[in-house]
């Protein structure tokens, strides 16, 4: 891998950085009048009593320096933003967007990255195992029966999970990431961790059984290309051991493309799944994006959007940066 | 019975058929062939595309894949057959015993692997874990068998040219030193220079370890420059079978005869033609004879019966009428005397043992 490879991949992602904070900079002063007064007259419009309104708005002024030139205020901005100072929450007041996003974060990626990963292993080998020629009729047959659910939203998968699982059996947790009366204080010991797998065993499996299809499908469409290709006859012509030349030369090929997708779906992670988090209360990103698009909450509704691009971006440059690893060609194809 | 063992063939095909079963009904790819390559020899196939050339060879490594189905027949290897092998004495004869150079070597090599192990891991499973120095020593001697230099083993295939690839294949298959190398057209996919030297090389490794070769090729002036003897394939049937001197001088069959005169010649001076008409859409064929319908000599008697196999010499056969039932020619009273009388006349004059034999 080249240097100019890698300075290149690093120059895309800080311009992806700079639009996108930029962009979010921009959008909300493009709406007439002071968006804060805007936020907080709508909020007492509909009832809510703000407190400390003027306070609040003081807080925003100073902190965005809305009196500035704009010049000046792109600057506070972002120089601002390179602290991860994304202002405070209207709602959550005085908390700031950083710690509201600091405290649902570790649960999204803990939950999202873990069925992500799990998801794609499943999906990837069984859709390379469905147009494999060896494998037996009934894997063939379980591998169809989950491409059926494909379909069904996760959401609904989450609903049945619940109602039957948790309300109706009670074999898991309906709620919550630990039991109630737990807390993270106690101390992260062994029980702890087991009542928080425990507790994300019903969201994760709504997630997993709902996402296996797209990745098998994707993958099936892949295999069937490489299988054609004359690189697996002389594979076989050499006599070498079948599952030798489904892991090393059918799958090694046909996933690489599933990789991007892959890094795109990791940099998803950080927006949350909301709905699933919403039937599970679970406390992760998307919860809390969720009600902030409910509040009007717009300094957190923007931090998640930026935390998001940042993380898509994060994703694809290290996925960008192995490639040439995964596949000898990309450098190569560059020069 | 020992004695016998020198002068046996190293393969022996016996009423060979591969079938294509398509939804339409049976494509009969390859139909009841037989032909025998001895020890060290070069066994040349030429033919129009869609012959049964590949779909041939392929049956012979059994990798014939679905809808195709070998139908019959035999396939002695050392007067063993290999049809009769379970799939996985099959795999560990293939590239041991049977090794290819395939079609396309452009892409034929696993483009996420470096050659070494691509190269590796042909001598891996058949003969073992070997230890890593050994490995690249032997891969790096193998590599310079085929005018190589040992860097290339750690190069992945986009790095290296198409000769390169090729010469990359000719080393692979030589690996585990086969009885038997099948090279599928190995330089069509070169330019004229480097289809010689790749083809110098390919002779010289299979000459260095004994093996036969079967060698495909469009190229029939190479086939003509490389092989001992040659058969020409039509239709999915073996039409004639010959040395290759004699092939080329007194092709027997109007097929062959046809093929052969299309090559362009430097001593006289012609147009480049070709065979009027297309080989026959195989779901469909032709009433017996398949060349009948672009034959020259044709008569009605060509539709009627099927062609037997005529042995002209000990080493010559072919497949044609006109020279096992030439009185049906005569009695059809053909009225262009042209080209089917000559072609009498040479058939009747250079192969009086054809006459004796019936």
């Amino acid at each position: 891998m080249s240097l100019t490879y890698i300075l290149r991949r690093l120059g895309i992602f800080f311009l992806i950085l700079w639009v996108a904070s930029t962009l979010n900079f921009v959008i909300p002063r493009l709406a007439p009048g002071d968006p804060i007064a805007a936020l907080i007259g709508e909020m007492e419009e509909q009832g809510a009593t703000v407190e400390n309104s003027a306070e609040l708005i003081n807080l925003f002024r100073e902190r965005f320096g809305l009196d500035d030139p704009l010049p000046i205020q792109y600057l506070k901005y972002m120089a601002a933003l390179a602290r991860f100072d994304l202002g405070y929450s209207i709602r959550f007041f005085p908390a700031t967007v950083s710690q509201i996003v600091a405290a649902a974060l570790p649960y999204t990626i803990g939950l999202l990255t873990a069925t992500s990963l799990i998801t794609f292993v499943l999906g990837i080998l069984a859709g390379a195992l469905l147009v494999w020629h060896s494998t037996p009729q009934f894997g063939r047959a379980v591998i169809t029966f989950f491409m059926m659910l494909a379909p069904i939203p996760y959401y609904l998968l989450a609903i049945i999970f619940v109602s039957v699982l948790a309300f109706s059996l009670g074999w898991f947790p309906y709620s919550g990431v630990v039991s109630v009366g737990r807390l993270a204080e106690e101390g992260f010991d062994f029980g702890y961790i087991v009542d928080l797998v425990y507790h994300s065993l019903l969201p994760a499996f709504s997630i997993i059984i709902a996402g296996v299809g797209g990745w098998v499908l994707g993958m099936r469409g892949m295999m069937v290309t490489v299988l054609g290709e004359d690189y697996l006859t002389l594979a076989e012509a050499k006599g070498l051991k079948d599952r030798r030349i489904f892991l090393r030369y059918a799958m090694r090929n046909a996933i690489l493309p599933q990789f991007t997708a892959l890094a795109i779906t990791l940099g998803y992670v950080v927006s949350g799944a909301t709905i699933v988090e919403l039937i599970f209360s679970y406390p992760g990103m998307g919860l809390r994006l969720f009600e902030a698009i409910n509040s009007n909450d717009f300094p957190v509704i923007q931090g998640i959007t930026f935390f998001l691009v940042v993380s898509i971006a994060v994703a694809i440059l290290i996925i960008d940066l192995i490639y040439p690893w995964l596949d000898p060609r990309i450098t190569y194809s560059r020069k | 019975m020992t004695v016998a063992i020198e002068s046996a063939p190293l393969l022996q095909i016996e009423n060979l058929r591969v079938y294509y079963w398509t939804q339409a009904g049976p494509v009969k790819a390859v139909d009841d062939i037989s032909f025998t390559i001895n020890p060290k020899e070069r066994f040349g196939f030429i033919g129009e595309s869609g012959c049964g050339k590949t779909t041939t060879i392929m049956a012979i490594l059994r990798l014939i894949k679905r809808p195709g189905r070998i139908e019959g027949g035999k396939i002695l290897l050392k007067g063993s057959d290999i049809l009769t092998l379970s799939d996985e004495e099959m795999r560990q004869s293939r590239w041991s015993r049977i090794s290819l150079i395939p079609q396309g070597a452009m892409n034929s090599l696993n483009p996420v692997m470096r050659v070494q192990d691509q190269i590796a891991d042909a001598i891996v499973t058949h003969r073992g874990a070997v230890p890593i120095r050994e490995l690249r020593e032997r891969i790096g001697d193998l590599l310079e068998t085929v005018q190589l230099s040992a860097e290339v083993a750690d190069m992945y295939p986009h790095e290296l040219s198409g000769g390169m690839k090729q010469r990359v294949c000719i080393a692979m298959a030589t690996a585990l030193e086969p009885e038997l190398i099948i090279a599928d057209e190995p330089t069509s996919a070169l330019d004229v220079v480097v289809q010689k030297a790749v083809m110098e090389t390919l002779i010289g490794v299979q000459e260095r370890l004994n093996a036969s070769m079967i060698l495909i090729g469009h190229d029939m002036g190479m086939t003509a420059q490389v092989a001992d003897r040659v058969g020409v394939m039509y239709a999915g049937k073996l039409v004639e079978v010959a040395g290759t001197r004699e092939l080329f001088r007194q092709p027997q069959h109007p097929y062959s005869q046809a093929l052969i005169s299309s090559l362009p010649s430097i001593r006289e001076k012609k147009r480049g033609g070709g065979i009027p008409g297309l080989p026959p859409f195989l779901l469909n064929p032709p009433q017996n004879c398949l060349f009948h319908p672009r034959c020259p000599h044709a008569v009605a008697f060509c539709q009627e019966t099927p062609p037997p196999m005529h042995r002209i010499r000990t080493s010559h056969m072919a497949a044609c009428h006109l020279l096992s039932a030439p009185e049906q020619f005569d009695s059809a009273g053909e009225s262009d005397g042209g080209v089917l009388g000559a072609t009498k006349a040479a058939a009747g004059a250079e192969a009086p043992s054809g006459h004796q034999t019936r």
